[in-house]
């Protein structure tokens, strides 16, 4: 197509739009007051939830202006902290969990924490709760995270502790035996895996190459591992790289599933660049 | 083969990328006897996806072949040749020239190519996709590296160099121009597509894609997906919850003829600078999680591709306006107080390795990531030089290499004058 009657044609389609009127002006553009006006909607429990979720999400766009919003941000999360301390149950409350955990801010953190180390505690699924906190990387709720990982059966959120535990290096060990363990739910052994192979990439190697070698273990944690090693072949010797490859090989020689064949080509391939 | 070809710029392996902005080429003979000799060929196409267009002297359009007439002496015959719209290539080679001779069709000389452009991630074919996907994996690795510093000048410390001021668009071209270039380092021929915001994006929202979050918020790949690894820091895996459904556009962002609309009836950068709250703002907040939040943005691999469609619409604007002149005040408006960084011809962080104030007190990554096609725009771009990204200024004056390689599947070149009229 030529440039000329690209530009004829959407300069058409342009015309055949309803004129935007509706430049819809974004809340940041408005006045300061505005948005001091949207937050003391967002605070105030007695109007309706709708308009107060509408407020929040005009605000979550505002506050991401941040040169504009500098002015506001220390009111945004008073504001924020006031609805998790009243109503963390309601569908706002736990908007406004999400958003200052995303901050690492304290004040939600110990309250995450607390609601962890209390069995009893329904303000936010554990899982959730663990993956919120897990956004700091100072690795300061370790305790927690081992507790809950020891205290519960269900797979999301032993899941979710293990990947919290990434941001502690006391848990190297740990994550090792996860990954390595045949006995545990290949979810599980994923993140062993996932924070293995950022932690120590030749010994992560070794054990990959074990569980992509062994016909009796997991496809999907197989072809996970496999485009693990991919990423990872920089940090490889060029003779573990060559072990690998060969494992691969083996594995491609016997019956991969489909995403174990994709995966160990993948690797094939990059590999290959180091030739 | 008879006919030999040459272009001024190819990579190290001689290959040749293109793009939408025409670039000269030379053909030559390379075995007549006869200094007298005349010999007329036809260039075309004999590739299966990449279509090219020919022109004999410089242009922003031609035709799908060209007649040529090759002295016998053996020197060079210039033509000019570029991407033909919506013909990109998806790999290399499936472009190429061909000159044949103009009485018998017989072939006398073939040069391949890529015309390589940035896509429509939800598009793109699955070919494509995976390539992308496998170079992103093996740039982050294993969450050390360049793609660390990458994510790390986009912090909350370094907001007054990238948001809330004039550089906001320039600054984010720079920015995601670094990235496509070191996974061009890995792989030549992947290029950064773009998500799409205003309109359903149901194939990037897949398991073979960007992933589907499940009820914590983790995102969620296929087995063996390339970034089902994906750390950065301690975190594993990728915090993001779609609060729109897949099928669908998010309800927030407006639409990209209300974006070209920003600038009012003047079309000025002053007021379509404001699409850095809606859609820019509004596209980061239709996500909780790493997204929704300035210093953790970059962690999160789709923020590339939503920073590719801001910057698409930008380049949209300029083609659409005839906004590309650093001369004209309604192509770029510098801020009031001036703050260095957003002046026309104030390098910008972290590439300039500036850590006195203003600037933040560090610098991560250094010079910006270099590229076979171009020297262009260096290692410390200017705010400036991020204007003219296809060089549409330039016309026949400057060297081929005059843009900074990269174009947008659906965003042409056209040559803009120094009045702002388009030559055609
Ligand atoms: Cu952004």
């Amino acid at each position: 197509m030529k440039a000329s009657d690209y530009r004829k044609q959407y300069a058409q389609s342009l015309e055949s739009e309803p004129m935007p009127q509706a430049i819809r002006q974004s809340v940041a553009r408005e006045e300061p007051a505005t948005i001091e006006a949207r937050l003391t909607t967002l605070g105030d429990c007695m109007v309706e939830a709708d308009e107060r979720m509408k407020a929040f999400n005009d605000l979550s766009q505002a506050s991401f202006e941040t040169v504009r919003f500098a002015r506001h941000r220390s009111r945004w999360f008073e504001v924020l902290r006031g609805i998790v301390a009243m109503e963390p149950e309601t569908p706002l409350g736990q908007e406004a969990i999400e958003t200052l955990a995303l901050e690492k801010d304290d004040y939600i953190q110990g309250f995450l924490a607390d609601c962890l180390d209390d069995p009893d505690c329904a303000v936010i699924e554990p899982a959730r709760a663990l993956r919120l906190l897990g956004v700091d990387d100072h690795g300061r709720y370790v305790a927690t995270a081992k507790k809950v990982y020891a205290r519960t059966d269900d797979i999301a959120t032993k899941r979710e502790a293990l990947r919290a535990l990434a941001a502690d290096p006391g848990s190297k060990a740990m994550m090792a035996e996860v990954y390595a363990d045949k006995s545990l739910d290949p979810d599980l052994r994923k993140i062993g895996g996932m924070a293995m192979q950022r932690a120590d990439p030749l010994a992560y190697s070794a054990t990959a190459r074990q569980i992509v070698a062994d016909e009796g273990e997991d496809d999907d944690l197989r072809a996970s591992s496999v485009a693990a090693l991919t990423n990872i072949a920089a940090a490889l010797a060029p003779a573990d790289r060559k072990a690998v490859a060969d494992d691969v090989m083996k594995a491609m020689a016997g019956k991969p599933s489909a995403a174990l064949e994709k995966s160990s080509e993948r690797l094939m391939e990059h590999y290959k660049s180091y030739e | 083969m008879p006919v030999v070809f040459e272009f001024p710029r190819t990579d190290f392996a001689g290959r040749l990328f293109i793009g939408w902005t025409p670039i000269r080429g030379t053909a030559r003979l390379t075995d007549s006897n006869d200094p007298f000799e005349r010999r007329e060929i036809i260039l075309r196409n004999a590739g299966w996806q990449g279509r090219l267009w020919f022109a004999d002297s410089y242009a922003d359009e031609g035709a799908s072949e060209l007649r040529l007439t090759l002295p016998g002496d053996g020197s060079p015959v210039e033509f000019w040749m570029a991407g033909e719209l919506m013909m990109a290539s998806e790999r290399y080679g499936d472009a190429i020239i061909e000159a044949v001779d103009a009485n018998d069709f017989s072939p006398l000389g073939t040069q391949s190519l890529m015309i390589r452009v940035r896509k429509d991630a939800n598009t793109m074919t699955a070919f494509e996709r995976d390539r992308f996907l496998s170079t992103l994996g093996i740039l982050n690795g294993r969450g050390f590296g360049r793609f660390t510093e990458i994510r790390d000048m986009h912090q909350n410390y370094s907001n007054g160099e990238a948001h809330g001021n004039s550089a906001f668009l320039p600054w984010h071209r720079a920015f995601i121009l670094d990235l496509e270039r070191e996974l061009q380092a890995i792989d030549a021929e992947v290029t950064l597509p773009y998500w799409r915001f205003d309109a359903p994006a149901p194939n990037v929202f897949t398991r073979d894609f960007m992933g589907v979050n499940d009820d914590v918020g983790i995102v969620q790949f296929n087995p063996g997906h390339p970034l089902e690894n994906w750390v950065t820091d301690s975190q594993l895996g990728i915090l993001r919850r779609m609060v729109f459904d897949p099928n669908n556009a998010p309800s927030g962002p407006i639409s990209e003829f209300e974006t070209l609309a920003l600038g009012g009836f003047g079309n000025t950068y002053r007021d379509f600078i404001g699409l850095e709250g809606n859609p820019h703002g509004s596209a980061h907040v239709s996500f909780r999680g790493f997204l929704a939040n300035i210093g953790s943005a970059a962690r999160d691999p789709l923020f590339f591709m939503l920073h590719a469609n801001v910057d698409r619409l930008w380049a949209k604007w300029q083609w659409l306006h005839a906004r590309h002149d650093r001369a004209r005040q309604a192509a770029y408006t510098p801020p009031f107080f001036g703050r260095v960084g957003h002046n026309l011809d104030d390098s910008m962080w972290p590439w300039n390795g500036a850590t006195f104030p203003p600037r933040p007190t560090l610098a991560p990554g250094g010079a910006l990531a270099a590229s076979q096609v171009t020297d262009l725009p260096g290692p410390q771009p200017t705010v400036a030089q991020m204007m003219d990204y296809a060089n549409v200024r330039g016309g026949e004056d400057l060297p081929s290499g005059g843009t900074l390689g990269f174009w947008y599947d659906d965003v042409p070149y056209q040559h803009e004058a120094e009045d702002g009229e388009l030559l055609g």
